[in-house]
């Protein structure tokens, strides 16, 4: 949500500077912008907009925990909104339903369609070990000067990092996941990923010891193979698609198999709302996090990492508080929103059948060109660094070695292998 | 008997040109044969071929419905989920109205409406107690500033028109027809005296809004 956030402000800060005849930002600098608007938040402002966020949400009965009850939503006028809606101003596809251009009409915001990242974004954007960076450069901040004074943007940004992530938030808000029964957040991060994608972070604690935390006995630990069997048929018929003439190994078939049976995983794991809460606050923490490392802002610039990658920033960033980034930190860059939007359209049932999987592979014959099978092969290749198995290679079955068979003790003669006996003697 | 010589004069006079007459005939009726049935074959080839194009047609058609249809969902799930830097997720952006100004339109006032990806506007529609009550539109993006932004966005200015009342705008554009999820507010008529274009282009503060 904290991306989307700050796309929105970017069509305010585009808007705004269309109206008064100025040329808007772009790029690098748009992101920039965007970014300090949302560091702008107070964080009781964050609070509450993640609030109506989870009171606006797409799909309620697959997330069914209670937002805040309207009165206490909206309160009396002046309310308890967060005035986000009022900031989006002219922004026609945010979350919210009359955009302030047209004032205030109603006394309290409405609002729907409120969507975030699936849990494998939060897994992927964790394992570029952005949070535990982040979590030294707090530490830093709050304990001593050996980092440089930080601009008022940045101290913002501390305020609200800490207020958000690393402390009990208070009981009604939606993201207040941590209690004396699970105290610890990366703990309770590490029990949804085992959860839902069956796997760990690719780091433990600090001192390179396991992190603890409780798994639990249903996990879906036949995620990875299955996910990787997916890839690799994909990436087959990816190369073949256009075969007009000979063998044509793609398997239409197979793919819908696994998207279905990918489907079926993931949402055992969400039944009744299950991890709908967790995720939503572990994907709006990454989420918090990637942007800060997003373009040049003011708290990359007090850290003196300025760089021209998400990646290159953490590495300058962790050199200035001793900590290195995943060495694959920008494939997880690059896989987080695609796996993300991917697995969110697999769990939406879009590619079950075999007649409907083609747009993973093939491309259109007039553009534009087709932008799932780019995100795919996206995926594939970045797969195949990140995890060192190569997703276009076509998987090897290992059988069990055979023992040598045994010469029988008495050589049979050719007649007596060849001739059946009806049981008669000759 | 007698008849013999007859058939047998006959015979001759008919066999001789019979026989070239045959010849010819035979000859005639292949080639018309071949004629007829190159022809019928190219009929049958024409109606084969019309067949296979309209069912290719139309299970092309079919397939490409189904495939915009899977990839609109991705791509409106990825721009939705999209940050300010994800330019990849913009490629296929839906368009949309973003923006109606002044806040309080005023019949025969000027509108001003920002759109985004959304094609060169030909028409605006304000709602109307009949229905709609449309208007050409003659000047398109004048003041849409310059760079990458402005290539996404057009602003569209147009008159009020008579009739036109409270409700959403619908704006027609080359590349399709947007509506705006929110009401534009339209006041009765522009005031006599007029209203200066400072005035009717302000935007209420948004600290004051409430």
């Amino acid at each position: 949500m904290i991306l989307q956030l700050a796309r929105w402000f970017g069509e305010t800060i585009t808007a705004d500077a269309l109206a008064h005849g100025q040329s808007p930002p772009v790029g690098d600098e748009l992101t920039r912008q965007s970014t300090e608007l949302v560091l702008g938040l107070h964080p009781e402002q964050l609070v509450r907009f993640f609030e109506e966020v989870w009171a606006y949400r797409q799909t309620p009965v697959d997330r069914p925990d209670l937002p805040l009850p309207k009165e206490l939503l909206n309160g009396t006028v002046p309310g308890l909104e967060s005035d986000v809606r009022d900031k989006l101003s002219g922004v026609a596809d945010s979350i919210y339903d009359l955009p302030p251009v047209q004032g205030r009409g109603t006394l309290s915001d409405t609002g729907s369609g409120a969507d975030w990242d699936h849990l494998v974004y939060g897994y992927l954007i964790e394992n570029t070990r952005a949070v535990d960076i982040c979590r030294r450069v707090l530490l830093e901040y709050l304990h001593g000067e050996r980092l440089e004074v930080p601009s008022p943007v940045t101290r913002q940004w501390l305020r609200a990092t800490e207020s958000l992530f690393f402390r009990d938030l208070p009981a009604p808000s939606i993201g207040a996941i941590t209690s004396t029964l699970r105290p610890d957040f990366a703990a309770t991060r590490r029990n949804a990923f085992h959860r839902m994608l069956g796997m760990d972070l690719n780091h433990g604690r600090d001192d390179g010891q396991p992190y603890p935390y409780v798994h639990a006995t249903a996990a879906n630990t036949g995620f990875v193979p299955m996910f990787e069997d997916l890839l690799r048929e994909v990436w087959i018929a990816a190369e073949n698609f256009k075969n007009t003439s000979g063998t044509n190994p793609k398997d239409d078939a197979a793919i819908a198999n696994l998207a279905r049976d990918i489907r079926d995983m993931l949402r055992t794991r969400r039944q009744q709302g299950n991890l709908a809460r967790e995720e939503f606050w572990i994907v709006t923490m990454a989420s918090w996090f990637h942007l800060i490392l997003e373009s040049n802002n003011s708290v990359v610039t007090d850290l003196k990492s300025n760089a021209g990658s998400p990646e290159e920033r953490l590495r300058k960033i962790g050199d200035r508080v001793g900590l290195k980034p995943h060495v694959h930190a920008e494939s997880f860059f690059i896989l987080a929103p695609r796996l993300s939007v991917l697995l969110k359209r697999i769990e939406a049932g879009d590619y079950n059948s075999p007649s409907s999987v083609s747009v993973l592979y093939s491309e259109n014959a007039v553009p534009p060109p087709n932008p799932i099978r780019k995100d795919m092969l996206d995926i594939i290749n970045q797969w195949s660094t990140a995890t060192g198995r190569d997703m276009k290679a076509r998987r090897t079955t290992i059988t069990p070695r055979t023992a040598t068979p045994r010469p029988p003790s008495k050589p049979l003669s050719p007649a007596g292998v060849l001739s059946t006996s009806n049981g008669s003697k000759s | 008997m007698p008849e013999e010589p007859s058939e047998h004069q006959e015979s001759p006079r008919r066999k001789q040109p019979a026989a070239s007459i045959d010849m010819e005939q035979i000859l005639e009726f292949i080639r018309l044969g071949n004629e007829r049935r190159s022809e019928e074959i190219t009929l049958m080839a024409e109606r084969l071929a019309e067949t296979l194009a309209k069912q290719l047609g139309e299970s092309q058609g079919r397939g490409e419905r189904l495939d915009e249809g899977r990839i609109r969902a991705y791509d409106v799930t990825r721009r939705q989920l999209a940050g300010p830097f994800d330019d990849e997720a913009n490629t296929l952006g839906a368009g949309a109205i973003v923006s109606v100004t002044p806040h309080t339109l005023l019949v025969g006032g000027p509108c001003r409406v920002l759109l985004r990806d959304a094609g060169h506007a030909v028409e605006v529609a304000f709602t109307s107690d009949d229905g709609t009550v449309a208007v050409r539109v003659a000047d398109t993006t004048g003041d849409a500033g310059t760079g990458a932004a402005a290539r996404s966005h057009e602003l569209v200015s147009v008159d009020v028109p008579e009739g036109a009342v409270t409700g959403p705008i619908t704006v027609v554009t080359d590349a399709g027809i947007l509506t705006s999820a929110f009401n534009v507010l339209v006041a009765a008529e522009a005031p006599a005296y007029g209203v200066p274009a400072e005035v009717s282009k302000a935007q209420p503060s948004r600290g004051g809004e409430r």
